[in-house]
């Protein structure tokens, strides 16, 4: 922990999406991470992925059974607020927000996010540092940017008993 | 008698599968067979091949016919597929690269490598977990190994370290012993790739030489995020040889270029799970996508006289040299950027030997690398099957080299002419040379003959206070954590309470939360008594 790199290079991020994910966060998403120098999966509730909020298709490398948060070193979550019914229905999902919680992940997530974060038991005071808005594009870079620390470990006397 | 048939497939239609067309034959079955660019099968003597679907029969519902040999010899060389996995580090992963020399380190060394500034080496570098069987998963709580092999222009140069600094015993003939007690117990054979078992804890907290490892295990360190972002270390001391026949003595660190990182152990569970080829896949798709993965070889370069004031013994391979008082040096970069094409043929043939050095860089006398300079060849013969292991292409120099070593088990290059020993009056083969050749460093060396441990390597706990405290608060609490977990799969209370008292002698707080949160009932209300800190006097055994 102590000598972490202090960047993101070489790293993945996971990116939750549904049909109607905004185009334009999940692009600045793409492009801060290229810069970086690392990469993503696109995880969706069908492996064929989902239709943007522009129309565009978003291809997916696992569907969300087969993309759980531990093969990510931090999670992005950009479902649209009319796929949350399903989302909300599936374990995996929940799963793949509440353990990169507990393994002290940095989490994006935009307002559609909400209601998954109280079905994964993270309450609203709960949300430290490492839980990061990113509604609008820049947002987004910035959300990047801060991944370098890797960690959240701050949260960890919070999800783990001493 | 059967009906006589031109052909084994009597009538064939062509069938279309979706995307592919293909030919039925009799009973549906579909053969796909040789025309345009596809070559033609055949057998390995090369013979071509009409129909791999179909045994030869007597009529289509008889029986087998022992004159197939298509059939025979198919199904023979399947049932021999399978070789020994290695005995210890057999679940693995490698890839091709090179090292590259930064500048001369002719002052220390006269090996080749090092002689040129720029001078690239063919590298091929595994990585592996200690104690998993082969298709064992890859987040294992476990040492990682990190075997690199340079092919020096003076013949190959292993390197065959762990990611870990230290290591659980100090005398190779302790080996079987640590390992039999790692794996899976022997009535059960289980647990898998695990150490949390009474065995492994029974053994560890009866040797309390491996308490440095130890702390070092339970740290986060052995459950990386990926092979990218591990050191690895060459562990012993080891010489450096110049040209004057001086000496240096050395200790070997490759430093990640993207940092160390890891991985918690909730999530390593769950990884397992999820993608038990999480750190196969990761070194995969980054050589593939471009990312090659670097390390820098950094040095510790120290003297006689650094050695005898040390305060601990530099043949002692359960201790450091700590980087403070002396900082290593970066003379090299190593970099991964090819996968193999075969991972049997390379990955899984490959043999790593310690004692395969170049002139210029020598053993010390730590008893743990003298053993294994023992153990890595004995083993290839098992593993590999024949004497004649240096002929498969991943482990044959790529430099010029010339022997009158002959026949054995798949030889696939004798020496030509005549002469196949030395001296000869011929004029023929290869010759000694004193002046290239390998020449041992001339240490002095005396003494009785006797099975004794230098009374130098006794204390066992110094250095594992000195990691522990070392950690951030965070760390320390993820070894607390991993040793509770570890004792939490013990189940006999006595193994606990001897592991509590060896933690006593590291450091109390550590001791306590382990003894509180999963050792033991007992060792909350008793007194725990450290265990005894200095060797006990043993007297020395014929
Ligand atoms: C500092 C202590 C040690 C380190 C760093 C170490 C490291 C390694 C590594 C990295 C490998 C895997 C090589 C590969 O990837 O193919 C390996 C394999 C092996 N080690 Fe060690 N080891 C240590 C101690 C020992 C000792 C003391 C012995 C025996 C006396 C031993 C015997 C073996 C054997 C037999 C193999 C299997 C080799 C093969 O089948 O190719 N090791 N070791």
């Amino acid at each position: 922990m102590e000598n972490g790199p202090e960047r993101f290079e070489g790293r993945k991020l996971g990116i939750l999406v549904t049909d109607g994910s905004d185009a334009g966060i999940l692009k600045a998403l793409k492009a801060a991470l290229d810069k970086a120098g690392a990469t993503f999966e696109i995880i969706a509730p069908k492996v064929t992925g989902a239709k943007a909020s522009d129309g565009s298709w978003i291809d997916a490398d696992q569907m969300i059974d087969g993309g759980p948060s531990v093969l990510y070193d931090a999670v992005a979550l950009l479902p649209a607020a009319d796929a949350m019914g399903d989302l909300l229905l599936e374990s995996s999902a929940r799963d793949f927000l509440a353990d990169a919680f507990a393994h002290c992940k940095f989490i994006g997530y935009v307002d559609a996010a909400l209601p998954l974060f109280e079905k994964a038991g993270i309450a609203s005071d709960d949300f430290d540092e490492g839980c990061i808005s990113i509604a609008s594009a820049k947002a987004a870079k910035s959300f990047v940017d801060g991944l370098a620390k890797l960690r959240v470990w701050e949260r960890e006397p919070h999800v783990k008993m001493p | 008698m059967a009906k006589t048939t031109k052909s084994t497939r009597v009538t064939a239609r062509t069938v279309t599968i979706h995307d592919q067309k293909l030919e039925r034959g009799e009973g549906g079955e579909l053969h796909q067979t040789a025309s345009g660019k596809a070559s033609v099968l055949t057998t390995a003597q090369g013979g071509p091949v009409s129909d791999d679907q179909n045994s030869l029969k007597v009529g289509p519902r008889g029986p087998t016919l022992l004159e197939d040999f298509h059939f025979r010899e198919k199904i023979f060389h399947f049932d021999h597929e399978r070789i020994p996995e290695r005995v210890v580090h057999a679940r693995g992963y490698a890839a091709h690269g090179f090292f590259e020399t930064y500048k001369s380190l002719a002052k220390y060394t006269k090996a080749d490598l090092f002689q040129r500034a720029g001078e690239k080496t063919p590298a091929f570098v595994r990585f592996s977990t200690v104690a998993g069987s082969k298709g064992s998963v890859d987040l294992a709580r476990d040492v990682r190994g990190f075997a690199v092999k340079l092919y020096t222009q003076e013949g190959n140069w292993d390197i065959v370290g762990n990611n870990i600094p230290v290591f659980f015993i100090q005398d190779a003939i302790k080996f079987p012993d640590l390992i039999h007690a790692v794996k899976e117990e022997p009535d059960s054979a289980f647990p898998q790739a695990q150490s949390a078992h009474d065995n492994f804890w029974d053994f560890i907290s009866l040797t309390p030489e491996s308490m440095h490892m130890v702390m070092w295990v339970m740290s986060d360190r052995a459950i990386p995020r990926s092979f990218r972002f591990m050191e690895g270390f060459g562990v012993h001391t080891f010489r450096l040889v110049n040209t004057k026949n001086e000496s240096t003595f050395v200790k070997f660190h490759w430093k990640p270029k993207l940092g160390l990182q890891s991985v918690v152990w909730n999530e390593a569970v769950k990884i397992n799970g999820a993608d038990p080829d999480f750190h196969r896949r990761d070194l995969w798709t980054a050589i593939k996508t471009g990312n090659f993965p670097e390390w820098e070889l950094q040095l510790q370069l120290f003297d006689q006289d650094f050695a005898d004031k040390f305060e601990f013994d530099v043949l002692d391979p359960t201790k450091i040299i700590p980087e403070e008082i002396l900082p290593p040096v970066p003379v090299g970069r190593l970099v991964l950027d090819r996968m193999p094409d075969n991972f049997f043929a390379e990955t899984e043939q490959v043999a790593f030997m310690t004692q395969n050095v170049p002139p210029g860089i020598d053993f010390s006398n730590d008893p743990l690398l003298q053993g294994r300079n023992f153990s890595y060849l004995d083993t290839q013969l098992k593993r590999l099957g024949s004497p004649n292991f240096t002929h498969i292409p991943i482990n044959a120099p790529k430099c010029p080299f010339a022997h009158f070593q002959q026949d054995g088990h798949m030889a696939m290059r004798n020496p030509i002419g005549r002469v196949n020993y030395q001296p000869n009056s011929f004029g023929e083969g290869p010759r000694e040379s004193p002046q290239r050749g390998f020449t041992p460093f001339p240490e002095v060396v005396e003494g009785e003959k006797r099975r004794l441990r230098a009374e130098s390597f006794a204390d066992h706990y110094s250095q594992a206070r000195q990691f522990f405290i070392s950690q951030t608060a965070g760390e320390q609490s993820h070894i607390a954590a991993a040793l509770t977990f570890e004792l939490s799969k013990v189940k006999i209370p006595a193994i606990r309470e001897r592991m509590v008292s060896h933690l006593l002698n590291i450091d109390e707080t550590l001791a306590s939360k382990v003894a509180d949160n999963s050792a033991c009932r007992r060792c909350r209300n008793l007194p725990m008594q450290p265990c005894p800190r200095v060797r006990i006097s043993i007297l020395p055994q014929p």
